[in-house]
């Protein structure tokens, strides 16, 4: 699997054990994070992904400067074409909203439900993954079992149950899109335990009478994170989708502007206002496109053996 | 055989997890009745939770849910006034036929413009392939199917917006077939092309990493070339991770059906997952939770057959 310390190929230890002197270890993170960002950069598509995204950061951060007031309130005639009246230069929706406020405000919506998406499943995961590869036997059989159990039912079906089940506020719909995506994340982290459970360094914290917990959290975690922090990104991509998938079929939130619900009502005048869907579905495959591509770019990164 | 008791546990927590969720959800049956009667004294409300067992311990609830469960009784569906099993068995002839259509669709191409891109690796070719993968595993389905209904449909009017058949034609025989594939060409291409652009980039890396085993060279050495050492040799062995991940990949192709469906107007059980939840209709929604669960059970092991015919060292037992 890719490791982190592989990347620099001349040195002649494989683990990264966490050295004692504390020094030269935080020389070695900085070089080691200069070289990695020097192999990222030399990918082009990861420049661009890295390009649309701060785009959409900045999209987001700007919501209120640029867009200010509420995106849902009316702003203008209905269905005014895009780059015919100056304040409503991506034209408005049937209701009179303005397409470019909503556009800036949903992005903050994607993204703050991306990222709480993200790291609700990633933290489920790692920590199922991580106790499974870490004791294996019994503990391990059982808890894959229940990710097989969570695998085995379509995660959007579940989705739809759980927001059936407990309403459909912003708050649940992030939870439940966690819930629903945490078990590749820890099949990854479970595989990375299995083959670093057995090494010296673990080995060695162990005869010194350090904990379970520690060894866990503090001694194999931190090497087997960098393939999860590439997971990452999809698992954020796949958020944003599923909440713009809700947000489509009006099962979303409806006090956010959000892109799914865009191009969910812009469905209804899609006939005679194809800008009203054609703008938010461009916002939410840009953005999923940028991570697609970082995740992309920092896997080649990482990854020693891709060396062209 | 080894495969289906082993999946007999998982379906046992599927089972109890979809108990505990009915459990969760505010209301029981009683409730619900008792709301459609406009009300009921506190004694008929008593006799009816013992007439539907509701006054027993969680625990004999629910082994005589799962009782029910294994003998395919999902309960009655308020909302269609029939027994779930019924409603979902009407319309899960037309959600496989979207899938399987989808997944051979999202599998052949996949697998051929992945061994394409590996065949000219980091030429002009694979650059555009790969570029197009990216982009349509970036696409959302739900749009995509906006898009080809917006340009099919409205602007060109060669395809059907929605529905499985044309109403009111009564066709039969071959004509029915056509019109049937006429109404499926747009949820198909909507639901594959992500799946497609997933096959694509895994088939690309495993054919690329199958040319550089020893294998491949010893048989360009006795003198197989071009289209036989790409079908024989290659192509067999880098197919394996792509069967894989058709395996795995299934349950998450019958949760993109719901969208699709609902879009087109399939009449599937995507699109009865939808209206299930727009109308609270818990025990189809939980039917729909089980039956999707037996269905990716048993396309997991057909999943193992084909691998173990791709690659003889793998044995079943």
């Amino acid at each position: 699997m890719t490791h982190p310390d592989t990347s620099v190929a001349s040195r002649p230890l494989p683990a990264a054990s966490p050295a004692p002197i504390a020094l030269p270890d935080i020389d070695l993170a900085q070089t080691r994070s200069l070289v990695l960002w020097r192999r990222f950069r030399r990918n082009r598509a990861a420049l661009l992904g890295l390009i649309l995204f701060v785009a959409v950061v900045l999209m987001a951060a700007l919501a209120d400067v640029v867009t200010p007031g509420d995106p849902l309130r009316i702003a203008g005639s209905p269905l005014t074409d895009p780059l015919t009246v100056a304040s409503n230069p991506w034209g408005t929706d049937q209701l009179g909203r303005d397409i470019m406020s909503g556009i800036f405000h949903g992005a903050r919506i994607s993204l703050a439900i991306g990222v709480v998406a993200t790291v609700i499943s990633i933290a489920i995961g790692v920590v199922i993954g991580a106790v499974a590869g870490y004791f294996g036997g019994r503990i391990d059989g059982a808890l894959m079992r229940v990710t097989e159990a969570f695998q085995t039912i379509p995660s959007f079906v579940l989705l739809l149950t759980l927001v059936a089940i407990f309403g459909s506020s912003i708050e649940i719909i992030v939870i439940a899109i966690g819930i629903v995506s945490w078990t590749a994340p820890a099949r990854m982290v479970r595989a990375e335990f299995m083959s670093l459970r057995r090494r010296e360094f673990v080995d060695a914290a162990r005869n010194l009478g350090v904990s379970d917990m520690s060894i866990i959290f503090r001694e194999i975690l931190p090497n087997a994170l960098p393939p999860v922090v590439v997971f990452a990104s999809v698992v954020m991509a796949n958020s944003i989708l599923m909440e713009s998938a809700l947000a489509f079929l009006g099962l979303g939130d409806p006090n956010y502007a959000s892109w799914g619900n865009m191009i969910g009502q812009g469905r209804a005048v899609l006939r005679t206002a194809w800008f009203c869907s054609v703008i938010p579905g461009v916002a939410i495959l840009l953005t999923v496109l940028s991570f697609s591509l970082m995740g992309e770019g920092l896997n080649d990164a990482l990854n020693p053996r891709q060396k062209r | 055989m080894r495969r289906l008791v082993q999946a007999i546990p998982t379906i046992i927590l599927i089972m109890i997890g979809s108990f505990l969720l009915i459990k969760l959800a505010p209301g029981d049956t009683v409730d619900a009745l008792v709301g459609d009667m406009g009300g009921a004294d506190p004694a008929f409300v008593a006799r009816l939770r013992a007439e539907y067992g509701l006054d027993q311990s969680v625990f004999v609830q629910l082994w005589r849910y799962m009782l029910k469960l294994v003998q395919l009784d999902f309960g009655w569906s308020y909302v269609y006034e029939q027994p779930v099993i019924e409603v979902l068995m009407s319309r899960l002839a037309n959600t496989l036929l979207l899938m399987v259509s989808s997944l051979v669709v999202a599998f052949t191409f996949g697998v051929a413009l992945g061994a394409i891109a590996a065949r000219r690796a980091y030429s002009w070719t694979d650059n555009m392939i790969s570029t197009l993968g990216l982009v349509f595993y970036a696409m959302p389905s739900f749009f995509l199917s906006l898009l080809l209904i917006l340009i099919f449909s409205v602007k060109l009017g060669w395809l059907p917006v929605g529905g499985i058949r044309t109403i009111g034609a009564f066709k039969t025989g071959w004509a029915d077939v056509a019109d049937v594939a006429r109404h499926l060409v747009m949820p198909t291409a909507a639901l594959s092309l992500i799946y497609l652009a997933f096959y694509m980039r895994l088939m690309r890396t495993s054919v690329l990493e199958v040319m550089d085993l020893d294998f491949v060279r010893t048989a360009r050495a006795k003198g197989a070339g071009g289209a036989r050492l790409m079908f024989h040799h290659v192509m067999r062995n880098a197919l394996l991770p792509v069967v894989t991940l058709l395996g795995l990949q299934f349950s998450t192709v019958l949760g993109g059906s719901v969208v699709v469906e609902t879009i087109f107007s399939l009449p599937g059980i995507g699109q009865l997952a939808y209206t299930s939840v727009v109308k609270r209709d818990l025990n189809t929604l939980m039917g729909i939770i089980a039956l999707s669960s037996i269905i990716v059970v048993i396309v997991n092991v057909l999943t193992d057959l084909i691998y173990a015919w791709l690659d003889p060292r793998i044995e079943l037992k």
